[in-house]
């Protein structure tokens, strides 16, 4: 194995992770490598004394390493895992999707109901106060967008448990 | 040996060496590599661990042969940490090896 093959590998198991952490695991090892190539050792050497990208991973991500890279271990395949949180994402998509439908336009008229609103208050008819239902209608707009928000942040936090209860599942 | 075990054992040696001055990564995955049988694959994983733990701080610092070094300094939780490990090992390796000398 040389210095690509294990940085790809080791990158290919460090999936559920953010991108800033995977960066910073990549370049602890990019160093590990200058350092041992200046030392006179091979890549070769500087591998097999690093040990198995596998076992480096698991340290970092937990047991629940994703195998999806092909080239490494034929015997841990688990094809239930990566169709399941697919399909979670795809629905969690299409619920956002249907929930983005629904709450724009409505937001959308709210807001625009409370322009003519403030519109009319002040420079078109001074004596009628329409003061409450302007205060009613921009309410409404930020509690439309404000739902919004909070529906989208839940979606995504319940998917990720899930997904991470599932590639639990599947490795333990 | 047991990877819990040796786990542990790998926490206290990095903290050991960090107690005796900054050094940066390679450095220490090759010091404990060159006395205990580990890859030094999980030596990265472990100094990552202790960090977010708060036991080390890093910095970067130009080496003399190109790009910079990242550098791991101990924190004063890092030392008592270090203290404690150390006293258990110590209790522990004093209790084991007590069943070599005596005759039970």
């Amino acid at each position: 194995m040389n210095k690509n093959q294990f940085l790809n590998e080791l990158y290919s198991y460090l999936g559920s992770l953010s991108n800033s952490e995977k960066a910073d695991i990549m370049r602890d090892f990019d160093e590990h490598f200058r350092e041992g190539a200046s030392a006179g050792k091979t890549e070769e050497q500087i591998c097999f004394e690093l040990g198995s990208p596998l076992e480096c991973a698991k340290q970092y991500v937990g047991e629940g390493v994703t195998v999806v890279n092909k080239v490494s271990r034929p015997a841990y395949p688990n094809p239930t895992n990566r169709p399941k949180s697919k399909y979670l994402w795809s629905l969690a998509f299409f619920l956002n999707l249907i929930e983005a439908i629904f709450s724009l336009p409505i937001a959308f008229s709210l807001f625009c109901v409370g322009t003519i609103l403030v519109v009319l208050d002040f420079y078109l008819i001074p004596t009628v106060s329409f003061v409450p239902f302007t205060v009613l209608s921009v309410s409404l707009t930020l509690a439309v967008f404000l739902g919004s928000i909070i529906f989208l942040l839940l979606t995504a936090y319940v998917l990720k448990i899930m997904i991470k209860k599932i590639n639990g599942e599947v490795r333990a | 040996m047991n990877p819990q075990f040796k786990k542990g054992v790998l926490e206290l040696c990095a903290l050991t060496l960090l107690c005796g001055g900054d050094r940066y990564g390679y450095e220490l995955a090759e010091l404990i590599r060159q006395k205990i049988a580990i890859s030094e694959g999980t030596v990265y994983p472990m100094l990552k661990r202790l960090q977010s733990e708060g036991y080390f701080e890093t910095y970067l610092r130009e080496s003399p042969n190109g790009p910079a070094r990242k550098y791991y300094r101990i924190t004063t939780k890092g030392k008592d940490r270090q203290a404690l490990l150390k006293a258990q090992w110590l209790e522990f390796s004093g209790q084991v090896e007590s069943f070599f000398s005596e005759d039970i």
